[in-house]
């Protein structure tokens, strides 16, 4: 559904996506993993076409992304900020994003009642966006890519600043959306949601996809390493231990995590104590030693030596 | 062009929802116009006749002349030429504020001119009150000049076609125009703030092309200025009898207006950003209006006032419209070719300056 080929942009003299290709499938969730500022919004607005761009080809359900603008009637975006009108009610900001989208009167009606049913809003469809809550702007958001039907759906860190119910209404929405046939490409900063939403997952750093796959290719692609996480006491410098750590030869990458350092290495029990005698010896105070399952978080961590979460 | 067209449609809902910009754009012109039309409701240009001080030390048939003309040539300025005997008592009476201005034709002004000398200069003293009522006295000094200068002309007396102008045939239609430029303003600076707010590179992810996009914004920019200008057109004529001319005419100089600001305050938008822009914007707008006449009008001040009134957009549309009104039925496009012209190129060069840099997508990241 989705071919994004080599795509690239640069602001200057910052690279923002360097090389980026990926591909979605009809009825798949990708997700675009990364922390904030790894080019994750920047990519997928050239994939919509949004941002010009510098390098790379996109083809969206077979038709050439460059071919003209009633290409982009295939997608659906959902954007990281907020497309909406406050001062329209959510009724006429979706029947304006439908019109852009070529639906028109009995048909635009159809689908804007739809499309609030499912996302939870009709009883709030004629109430300005403004008095809106947090979570319901998102839903909204969420409603206003879905109208037209399009195969392929591109949602910006959709959960972002929303309360639980809303955001398990948009995981069940996105779900079922996904089941319909839906190509879904869906980009967080949290690793939960990736692992509980995406069929696949692209770990995005520096503008560059460091690694695809399932979770479960991922987290086997650590190998035989280990997760684990040591707590300092009071204000001791998490960074300054992380330091410390990385220069351990047994470890393999350490960063600043939770108020401590995660650090992935071979084997735990060889580890430990080069680890805590390292620590010690710099005037740190480890007070918690956790060996965890490897998880995206440490896949992160190994690929690009810091954590997903800042 | 479909798309286009819901933009504006949905960009004009959003506006006239707006009741600030209701306020600013109707309600407080009609406000300002009904309080000047209650102000200098018996005013039929300056009232009462402003009185100007006129000291003749030539004694020639020629100051005889320039002092006739003066009254002959001007009677719907309705000015009062009051003879002096001295320089000194004129030019006190001025400083006490009795006189708008002292006019001093000077000894042997009129010898130097019949024998082909160099006249001496014709000196005139103004008041306090010579931005008001003494704002004639400059221009009457100026035809005493040109007249002095050659032979007394023949003066072939003709009121406008269009009636003596009030003061409210001023201030209707340049209270119009000063909050059209506001709104329309207004109205850039929230085209501007949808790229900053991240609606715009929404829409760029839509169907729609760019031109579609921009078009639709200025359209509904356009077409909100024109229901704005007929809405304080009709109000004014109707409630307070402001003269406007012909209506055809006045539609086109609206026109024409209507674009220049939307391109003068889309470049502001443009280059300083929505926020920055407003308030650059709003500055700009006070100097335009100042220099434009839209609070003073120029005649009667110096002729740089002139000038520099005429360098400005919306002092070329007042001139216009008083133009209008001034000729009556006499108007025709050649009255108001200078303030079409000049309001159309800025109107077109602005518009194409703005809107390939509001047009493109402006993403909150970037």
């Amino acid at each position: 559904m989705l071919t994004a080929t080599d795509l690239r942009k640069r602001f200057g003299a910052r690279v923002a996506v360097d090389g980026v290709t990926l591909h979605v499938a009809a009825g798949e969730i990708y997700g675009l993993l990364g922390p904030n500022g790894a080019g994750k919004t920047t990519t997928i607005l050239l994939v919509c076409g949004v941002l010009p761009r510098d390098g790379g080809h996109v083809l969206v359900d077979g038709v050439d992304l460059d071919s003209g603008p009633e290409a982009r009637a295939r997608i659906g975006l959902a954007p990281q900020w907020l497309g909406l009108y406050p001062d329209l009610t959510g009724r006429e900001n979706l029947e304006f994003w439908g019109r852009m989208y070529g639906l028109e009167r009995a048909a635009l009606s159809q689908a804007v009642d739809a499309t609030l049913s499912s996302v939870g809003l009709l009883d709030r469809a004629r109430d300005l966006v403004a008095t809106y809550s947090g979570g319901m702007m998102r839903r909204l958001n969420l409603a206003s890519a879905l109208l037209h039907r399009p195969p392929l759906l591109v949602l910006d860190e959709p959960t972002v600043g929303v309360d639980p119910q809303s955001r398990n209404a948009i995981f069940e929405h996105v779900a079922r959306l996904r089941a319909e046939g839906t190509a879904i490409l869906y980009t967080t900063h949290y690793m939960e949601e990736a692992e509980r939403l995406c069929d696949r997952i692209g770990i995005i750093d520096g503008g560059r996809l460091r690694a695809e796959g399932t979770r479960r290719e991922l987290v086997a692609s650590l190998g035989d390493d280990a997760c684990v996480d040591v707590g300092l006491a009071g204000s001791d410098d998490a960074l300054r231990a992380a330091t410390v750590a990385a220069a351990i030869p047994a470890v393999g990458s350490a960063a600043a995590f939770g108020g401590g350092i995660r650090v992935v290495a071979r084997d735990a029990t060889i580890l430990l104590p080069p680890l805590l005698e390292a620590l010690l010896g710099a005037g740190l105070r480890p007070n918690r030693i956790e060996v965890r399952e490897p998880d995206l978080e440490a896949v992160f961590l190994r690929l690009t030596g810091r954590a997903l979460r800042d | 062009m479909r798309r286009g067209l819901v933009v504006c449609a949905k960009d004009m809902r959003q506006r006239i929802r707006d009741r600030t910009a209701v306020t600013v754009g109707i309600l407080a012109p009609i406000v300002l116009t009904g309080i000047i039309g209650v102000a200098l409701a018996n005013d039929e240009g300056p009232s009462p006749p402003t009185p100007i001080a006129w000291v003749d030390l030539d004694g020639s048939a020629l100051s005889d002349a320039l002092q006739r003309s003066l009254t002959e040539d001007w009677p719907a300025r309705r000015v009062a030429v009051v003879r002096v005997a001295s320089a000194e008592d004129a030019e006190a009476a001025v400083s006490a504020g009795r006189y708008a201005a002292a006019i001093i034709v000077p000894k042997g002004l009129g010898a130097a001119l019949y024998n082909g000398g160099v006249p001496p200069s014709l000196r005139v003293r103004t008041g306090r009150t010579f931005a008001l009522g003494g704002r004639f006295a400059n221009a009457l000094a100026k035809r005493a000049t040109v007249i002095a200068q050659g032979a007394a002309p023949r003066v072939d007396v003709r009121a406008p076609q269009g009636g003596t102008l009030r003061s409210i045939d001023h201030y209707g239609p340049s209270l119009t125009v000063l909050f059209l430029f506001f709104q329309l303003l207004g109205g850039m600076r929230a085209f501007g703030a949808e790229g900053a707010t991240g609606t715009l590179a929404r829409l760029a992810a839509t169907p729609a092309t760019g031109r579609e996009i921009v078009g639709g914004k200025l359209l509904a920019l356009a077409l909100l200025g024109a229901l704005q200008f007929a809405v304080l057109y009709g109000v004014t004529r109707y409630a307070f009898g402001v003269s406007w001319g012909p209506p055809s005419l006045v539609a086109v100089l609206a026109a024409t207006t209507i674009a220049s600001a939307i391109g003068l305050m889309g470049a502001v938008i443009a280059a300083a950003g929505p926020y920055r822009g407003y308030l650059l914007g709003t500055l700009l707008l006070f100097v335009l209006s100042l220099l434009g006449g839209q609070f003073l009008p120029p005649e009667g001040l110096p002729d740089v006032f002139d000038n520099l009134a005429r360098l400005t957009p919306n002092g070329q549309a007042l001139r216009g419209l008083t133009d209008l009104a001034a000729a009556g039925a006499d108007a025709s496009l050649a009255t108001i070719a200078e303030p079409l012209l000049v309001t159309a190129v800025i109107g077109v060069v602005g518009i194409l300056a703005c809107a390939r840099k509001l047009g493109v997508a402006a993403t909150p990241i970037v």
